[in-house]
């Protein structure tokens, strides 16, 4: 279980994390939403142990997890940006990644390449957005962390290959009992994968509870709640073309 | 889980090796070129040629053209392993990767640095033993080589590891490659830019200063550079020296046993070191992920190195353009620290460029450096008023008068047709050492002068020279003071040391032949002593050798000294007396009797008829009728004095302002040669009869005027003298 007490978060004078508090338990596909900007990817990063708090706590098992070597290593973090060194190829990065990993499974990898249709040869810098995206997906499932964390985890990716990545995290998720933090703005695909969500909006949760009762309790669809929750008021497009 | 947390630590060490390998085999191979390829590879100039040891050299690891390039590399190395190492906390992308893997920070910090260690070590020791080894098999083993071996070798490892942790501090506390760059070298060239900054501000500012000031000889005044004076303070530079005196043996040297090696040094670097790196993990450990890629995130750092900057650029300026004047250096520096300030601020440091914070941040360099300015331009007159409130116990100064009675420390050189002696004499009597302390007074009431030719007051022009003031308290501390211009009025102030009681006893001795003391040069007095006589009129035309026994010898040095102890400084430099003939006294009669010009080897005595004594005693042995002779002079071609007149030869040296004829044949040989525009040739029989009597054999330069060169009737050679008049 990863629990986010009070957490506070500052980049210079600006707040970006303004006493967050939050909980993902094992089996939880929890999903962060909010605007550019608004620090989904600093509160990932943040509860992944890489960033460190300016106040409040990140515990994963009631361990700090910022420093701690054993709390970081059942954790996977797939940013925005994938972390690839750009002259190796994905085998390359599976071999970096297998040092470091001790569940990391070699089989799930060689299936997931298989299934995504990429190269294990194919130097990381050739490959188009969509590619590098699918390449950090494949190593994400394969170092059989308990705790994946994942940024953008569907941006660059076409269609058919979203609902694929969606049922794979679900099957994990349900497989081995992991959990997954998903920051995203692709609101419909996170509607239909998470069972939490948290809406991030000027460094607090204005929502963090079940997708369900999003529904239940405001008829809305995570969209139009995105939208009725939204604080920039409406633009009129005519008046500026 | 602890097995599987080493398994991981052992498997991130891996990467961190894997990761520098390349650049390590590198320079690895560099090293190798430099060091055992160096002393062994070249032909005519390797350790296995008996041509080039000659059995004496005992051993070379490296070649000597190699010296600095191959401390330069391995400083090189340290930073580049460093930047191998840890730029992953420069980059976005690789920070996240880094940083989100089940490994702590400390593990992270001592993997990299344990790697690069191990290179470092390799690449400074390897080359090192192979040269020994090869050294052993062209000339064998010699005394004291395998730790002279270790400790060079250790102390390129220590060079190294300094660069490696001061560029690792660099990059942890930076953003951005660039910003890694400027913090890392700047940490490391910090103590020399500091140094090479108040040697250049104490040289620029603070007239007087004698620190780091080299003679026209090359010789320091007082001690090395500011540079030099903390070479070992530098990370940069402390092992240059040790280098230079342990890299090669040869015997006979001063001693068949080779130097004893520097441990002390090595421990206090070594001291440093783990400072150093105490501190790189410390800033390791605090490192904000969030900084990478980002620069401008380091506080006040680029505020303190920029105002750095700024002092630097004014020491550069002090040093480059110092002889334009201080307005001009202080000009040109502040629009240069200007620029430099915001281009830094703007693209490496990636700072706001607002006004305000712009205004108050270069405001605050500003003020520093004119303070600094006030200071130092201050600091002559503060030491000086200190120093006249001392009881002083003896003095040394510079000589600046005639060679011919030159006694004390001494060191000669000819330049052009004039010649330059750095000469020191000494006092001790407090009445003369206030007199000298008076004359050194007006120096620093000069101010710092420019070099210039002032043609309307000419003792306004300032030319160089090696003046050195030297007191002595009664503690025994001694206070230096060195000035490489001066003005010619403060030159005159300075002959009227001539009419000391010190300097007119120290004259007579050397012209008597009395016991001069063990430092002092005898040059001179040989010359009196043991050269050979001749007797010369004013123009050179005739010249008669005298020979002279022990008796007449001291009888002429009699009537000679009993002249010259009458002679004042004014009558002695400056004198309007008619100019009747010349008395040389050579040990190189074969040369000095073709130019009459002077040399350490000869002395003159330019006869006036002021000298009573030596014109009886010539008349009374029916010599003074062979120079009293009235040549008919053909021409007479002037020039005028001016020591900046030239774009050839002009005066960029010391040189002696007292002028003695000479004796060439060319007309163009003049001691400052003009390069362009007609020669002033004058041929008028009326003109050349109202010159002759005011042209001067010798004259001291100061007041201005002209150089003759003069042509008598009937004979091809050409007398250079002076005419104290334009």
């Amino acid at each position: 279980m990863i629990r986010v007490e009070n957490l506070e978060k500052n980049f210079g004078k600006r707040k970006i994390l303004d006493k967050i508090s939050l909980q993902v338990d094992l089996g939880d596909i929890y999903g962060i939403i909010g605007y550019n900007g608004v620090g989904k990817t600093t509160l990932l990063k943040t509860m992944a142990g890489i960033y460190k708090s300016d106040k409040g706590k990140v515990t994963l098992d009631d361990k700090e997890i910022y420093e701690n070597a054993y709390c970081k290593s059942k954790c996977f973090v797939m940013t925005e940006e994938v972390s690839f060194f750009p002259q190796s190829c994905l085998d390359d990065m599976s071999k970096f990644y297998r040092g470091y990993y001790k569940n990391f499974d070699l089989e799930i990898y060689g299936n997931l390449k298989k299934a995504f249709m990429i190269d294990g040869k194919q130097k990381n810098r050739s490959f188009s957005k969509g590619m590098l995206r699918k390449a950090g997906l494949i190593i994400a499932f394969s170092v059989g962390a308990d705790y994946i964390f994942l940024d953008e985890a569907f941006d660059g990716l076409d269609y058919l290959m979203r609902k694929w990545v969606a049922d794979m995290i679900r099957s994990y998720v349900k497989k081995r009992k992991a959990a997954i933090i998903i920051a995203s703005h692709n609101l419909n695909e996170l509607e239909n994968l998470a069972g939490k969500i948290a809406l991030l909006d000027e460094g607090r949760f204005s929502y963090n509870g079940e997708v369900k009762n999003i529904k239940e309790k405001y008829g809305l669809s995570l969209e139009k709640f995105f939208e009725k929750e939204r604080k920039i008021g409406e633009v009129d497009w005519n008046e500026i073309f | 889980m602890k097995s599987f947390n080493k398994k991981c630590g052992r498997y991130d060490f891996y990467i961190a090796l894997k990761k520098n390998f390349w650049i390590f085999l590198l320079f690895l191979f560099a090293f190798i070129l430099l060091i055992p390829f160096s002393t062994v590879g070249l032909k005519k100039d390797s350790m296995f040629e008996i041509s080039f040891t000659h059995d004496q050299v005992k051993w070379r690891f490296l070649n000597e053209k190699v010296l600095i390039i191959t401390l330069a590399l391995f400083i090189i190395s340290g930073i580049l392993q460093a930047f191998f190492a840890f730029d992953f906390l420069l980059k976005k992308r690789e920070t996240t990767m880094f940083l989100s893997l089940g490994i702590t920070r400390k593990r992270m910090f001592l993997n990299r640095s344990l790697a690069g260690v191990i290179y470092l070590l390799i690449s400074a020791f390897l080359p090192m033993c192979i040269s020994l080894f090869l050294n052993k098999m062209a000339v064998g083993l010699y005394e004291k080589e395998v730790v002279t071996c270790l400790y060079l070798s250790g102390g390129f490892f220590l060079v190294e590891l300094l660069a490696f942790f001061i560029t690792s501090v660099g990059i942890f506390i930076s953003g951005t490659y660039l910003e890694a760059f400027v913090y890392g070298m700047g940490l490391m060239s910090l103590p020399t830019a500091l140094t090479f900054s108040l040697g250049s501000f104490l040289n620029g500012l603070c007239l007087g200063n004698a620190y780091g000031r080299k003679n026209y000889f090359g010789e320091y005044v007082t001690g090395k550079s500011f540079i030099k004076m903390f070479f070992k303070a530098s990370p940069l530079t402390f092992f240059y020296d040790e280098l230079c005196k342990h890299y090669t043996f040869v015997r006979p040297n001063k001693s068949p046993i080779p130097p004893g090696i520097n441990i002390k040094i090595l421990t206090v670097w070594i001291f440093v070191l783990v400072l150093i790196v105490f501190l790189a993990f410390i800033i390791f450990e605090k490192r904000k992920a969030e900084h990478a890629g980002i620069m401008g995130k380091t506080g006040i750092l680029p505020d303190i190195y920029l105002n750095m900057a700024a002092v630097i650029i004014f020491a550069v300026s002090l040093k480059i353009f110092g002889d334009f004047g201080l307005v001009f250096v202080f000009v040109s520096a502040t629009i240069t620290a200007l620029l430099a300030h915001l281009f830094l601020k703007k693209i490496m440091f990636g700072c706001d460029l607002k006004i305000k914070n712009t205004c108050i941040s270069f405001g605050i360099g500003m003020s520093f450096v004119t303070a600094i300015f006030i200071l130092f331009l201050n600091l002559p007159g503060i030491i000086y008023g200190n120093l006249s409130s001392k009881e002083i116990e003896s003095a040394r100064v510079s000589y600046i008068g005639s060679p011919d009675y030159i006694y004390g420390k001494a060191l000669g050189s000819s330049i052009n047709k004039t010649n330059y002696i750095l000469n020191e004499i000494s006092f001790e009597n407090k009445e003369e050492i206030k007199k000298l302390l008076l004359i050194q007074k007006k120096f620093i009431e000069s101010g710092n002068l420019s070099f210039k030719t002032d043609k309307k007051h000419f003792e306004n022009t300032v030319v160089p020279v090696d003046l050195v003031f030297s007191y002595k308290d009664k503690k025994g501390k001694i206070s230096t003071f060195y000035y490489d211009r001066a003005n010619m009025s403060e030159l005159e102030e300075m002959l009227n040391l001539d009419d000391t009681k010190t300097v007119r006893e120290k004259q007579s001795q050397v012209i008597l032949g009395d016991d001069l003391g063990s430092e002092s040069v005898t040059w001179a007095q040989n010359a009196y002593q043991k050269g050979e006589v001749y007797l010369c009129d004013k123009f050179f035309e005739n010249s008669y050798s005298l020979n002279l026994n022990d008796k007449t010898r001291k009888m002429l040095l009699k009537a000679i000294n009993a002249d010259i102890s009458k002679e004042s400084s004014k009558e002695r430099y400056f004198s309007k007396a008619d100019a009747v003939g010349v008395l040389m006294f050579t040990l190189n009669p074969d040369v000095d009797t073709k130019s009459f010009s002077y040399s350490l080897n000869n002395t003159f005595i330019y006869l006036t008829k002021d000298y009573e004594n030596t014109i009886k005693l010539l008349k009374d042995n029916d010599l003074y009728n062979l120079i009293d002779r009235n040549f008919e002079i053909e021409s007479i071609t002037l020039q005028e004095f001016n020591p900046y007149d030239s774009a050839v030869n002009s005066l960029s040296n010391p040189f002696s302002l007292y002028f003695m004829s000479y004796v060439t044949d060319s007309n163009d040989d003049f001691m400052i040669k003009k390069d362009f525009g007609n020669e002033n040739v004058i041929t008028d029989k009326e003109k050349i009869e109202k010159m002759r009597p005011k042209l001067k054999n010798a004259y001291y330069l100061s007041r201005g005027g002209s150089l003759a060169c003069v042509k008598l009737k009937g004979n091809d050679r050409y007398v250079y003298m002076f005419l104290p008049e334009k």
